[in-house]
């Protein structure tokens, strides 16, 4: 058996709006300490880490470990419906394959969701060791991917001398955005050495549709090595990114 | 096969249901295929050449050296293409990245999975990759044509070597991408190289054979290693030794059987693995092949005996695909298909005496009534509108009522003395079929209907031709009720 309420119903919607761009399915691990997503997009090149803790619900009860395997678009269709100050309540009875999703408003409406049987993958996260430790408001860095997304497909990112650099070129035009510490919009930034790396713009603007779930990002890379970008969600838990570098062009 | 082996295998039948261990005998068992899946080229048992050639291709792609940009291994099922890629893959520490035919559907997936793989370095650190695209066969019409637009484009932008896998590459859409890959073929095991593998396979199970047996199994895959193991687990499962007549009742090979095969198959099984086995290779899904057994049970089986025992079986196989489906535990399919094809088989008390099987009727059905069970729906729902109640609750409370009404409605133009003309306005919306107009005028065999004489619910079971006449009855008295 497995219940947890979570206050704002539309924070489980933004969360599984931001899983859903890349993953089309997975599981969630409901265990007593709270909830565990990992899965990785198809082509097997981005991995999306989500922890929610115990803390993180209004209230949360779960006995003993529950796979929860599901269809994002099955899930997220079902989260389009809820309204604000609704809240919301996942219940799944073991020997059920099923999940009830229940908004608490106005009314009581309940979703019933079919579950599926997808076997447990063991995806351990890449271990990576990260030159490169930088804080920044998340909204100062979709800004900066939007602008990237403007002349180019993929975006080099560079931290050194103190300050972060995201640049692209295309066809279309360059674009340079410098984020230093002056400006007030880097937070901090660590650096066992400079790095910079390309990378895809397709995922990278697809993993910060989880910039409307916290106000800092904090992204960790090495030299032509993957990205780790975390959002800490300010309703508690936090979602980890992962995306491979792309190549660079001959 | 004899007496007490079929008593064994009815008990296994009635046992398959509740006991964990029949059920992982047959549904949740490691394949053969997957144990006994060689680690090292070497180990193959056939087409090692064809390997290496893979192996030397893919070193040298990945130093940039190949002549070619993408190699295509073709060649039958089971001669260890897709093997290779994985071996190749692993001995030289390169994600592999696979697709293969239900993942072509559209252009836009093989871009995003294929494409994005192609591009990226690896998440985990590797230096190397394989994009593999398996059982390209599955690319096929029109629609696809932009399939092979987008495997091309794949391959001209990857970064790593692509290898491209399929049965036959001299089809005309594969013109274009021959040009540019290295052909790598891949011929039928041969029968002896088959034995032999089959053999290991056997030794390492601790299970005794016979030359013969081996021999068998290993003539009938023509060729297809992959074949020979799985036909070797489904006629050694549960068995200690194997001789030729255990391997009997393994059909030929062949592409695809008959469904009439399928039935004699079925019906003529004595033991509920053969049944099963029957059922391999069926041209069609499992659903349809249950509607086929339902009605065929009763083309096989003239004796009141044998045949309630099969539908009884087929009942309890129903209980578990209908479970299979609406909780999605599709293990519980296994048990439903033992049940209903084991049971139509062990349901025969003598010999197996050939029979005239047909098509299973309730499609046609289906189609035949759907005008009427449109006009029945129209119905409903205006009821449901005119008196504030779902369809369903039209159904079980307003329906029956309706047609007591429309039945007496006969009984007072009798008194009145005024026989209403038949096929006045009700014919219109009414077809007379299933004898519906000769009762409105004949009120003999309305009265001889038991069912509007007690006036109990009509069962809502197939649409029998009582039920058609009713309803005709019921929309004439709507006609009827509007015109005065």
């Amino acid at each position: 058996m497995f219940k947890a309420v979570l206050a704002d119903g539309r924070i489980w919607k933004n969360i599984i709006e931001s899983v859903s761009t890349l993953v089309d399915e997975g599981v969630f691990i409901a265990d007593p300490s709270g909830i565990k997503l990992r899965a990785m997009d198809p082509s097997r090149v981005a991995m999306v880490d989500l922890e929610l803790p115990k803390a993180a619900f209004e209230s949360y009860e779960c006995g003993a470990e529950t796979p929860i395997g599901v269809n994002f678009d099955d899930m997220k269709n079902v989260m389009k419906r809820v309204s604000g100050g609704e809240k919301l309540e996942l219940e799944k009875h073991d020997e059920e394959a099923r999940l009830k999703i229940r908004f608490k408003g106005k009314s009581s409406r309940t979703f019933s969701l079919s579950l599926l049987d997808l076997g447990k993958e063991e995806l351990s996260a890449p271990r990576i060791p990260f030159n490169a430790t930088v804080k920044v408001p998340a909204g100062t860095l979709l800004e900066a991917i939007r602008d990237a997304e403007v002349v180019s497909d993929f975006v080099r990112i560079v931290a050194e001398n103190g300050q972060l650099k995201v640049s692209a070129s295309g066809e279309r035009g360059e674009v340079d955005v410098i984020i230093t510490k002056e400006s007030g919009e880097l937070l901090s930034i660590e650096l066992k050495e400079m790095a910079k790396a390309l990378y895809s713009l397709n995922y990278l603007s697809k993993m910060m549709s989880a910039s409307s779930l916290s106000d800092i990002a904090i992204a960790m890379f090495s030299t032509d090595m993957p990205l780790r970008l975390e959002f800490n969600l300010t309703s508690g838990g936090k979602i980890v990114y992962y995306l491979a570098p792309r190549m660079e062009n001959d | 096969m004899s007496g007490p082996t079929e008593t064994d295998c009815g008990r296994q039948i009635a046992m398959s249901a509740t006991n964990e261990e029949a059920g992982t005998r047959v549904a949740g068992r490691v394949p053969w295929t997957e144990e006994f899946m060689p680690a090292r080229l070497d180990d193959m048992a056939g087409n090692r050449t064809a390997a290496e050639q893979l192996l030397s291709w893919v070193k040298d792609r990945l130093a940039g050296q190949a002549k070619k940009k993408t190699a295509l291994l073709h060649g039958p099922p089971g001669t260890g293409k897709t093997l290779s890629v994985s071996i190749v893959a692993r001995m030289l520490d390169a994600e592999l990245i696979e697709m293969n035919a239900s993942d072509f559907r559209t252009e836009v997936l093989v871009e995003k999975v294929a494409g994005g793989a192609a591009t990226q370095a690896s998440l985990f650190g590797k230096r190397a990759k394989i994009i593999f695209l398996d059982e390209l066969d599955g690319l096929s019409g029109k629609e696809d044509r932009g399939g092979v637009g987008a495997i091309a484009a794949v391959i001209n932008n990857s970064r790593y070597p692509v290898v491209l896998a399929m049965n036959d590459p001299w089809d005309p859409k594969f013109r274009s991408l021959r040009d540019i890959c290295e052909m790598i073929k891949f011929s039928r095991i041969r029968t002896p190289s088959i034995a032999a593998q089959l053999k290991k396979v056997a030794m390492a199970k601790g299970l005794l054979f016979t030359e013969g047996a081996i021999e068998m199994v290993a003539e009938r895959a023509g060729g297809d290693l992959r074949a020979a193991i799985n036909d070797f687990q489904m006629v050694a499962s549960g068995r200690r030794s194997l001789a030729e007549e255990d391997v009997g009742m393994l059909y030929e090979r062949t592409q695809e059987k008959g469904i009439f095969d399928v039935m004699k198959g079925v019906f003529s099984a004595d033991t509920v693995l053969e049944a099963k086995l029957a059922l391999e290779g069926a041209p069609a899904d499992i659903e349809m092949l249950l509607q086929w057994i339902n009605e065929n049970i009763a083309v096989q089986y003239p004796a009141a005996a044998e045949r309630a025992e099969a539908y009884d079986w087929l009942s309890k196989g129903d209980f578990f695909m209908s479970n299979a489906r609406r909780k999605q535990m599709w293990g519980l399919m296994g048990y439903g298909i033992e049940l209903a094809a084991g049971g139509a088989a062990l349901a025969r008390r003598g010999d197996y005496a050939f029979a005239r099987y047909s098509f299973p009727k309730r499609i046609g059905a289906m189609s035949k009534t759907k005008e009427e069970r449109g006009a029945k729906k129209e119905l409903l729902l205006s009821i449901g509108r005119d008196a504030h109640v779902s369809k369903k609750k039209a159904i079980l409370e307003y329906l029956p009522y309706i047609e007591i009404i429309t039945q007496a409605g006969g009984f007072k133009e009798r008194a009145a003395g005024v026989p209403k003309p038949e096929g006045q306005g009700g014919a219109s919306v009414a077809k007379p079929e299933g004898g519906s107009s000769d009762q409105r005028t004949d009120d003999g065999p309305r009265e001889a209907n038991p069912r509007t004489r007690s006036g109990r619910r009509p069962k809502r079971s197939g649409a029998s031709a009582a039920k058609a006449g009713s309803n005709s009855d019921i929309l004439s008295w709507l006609d009827d009720s509007k015109a005065p």
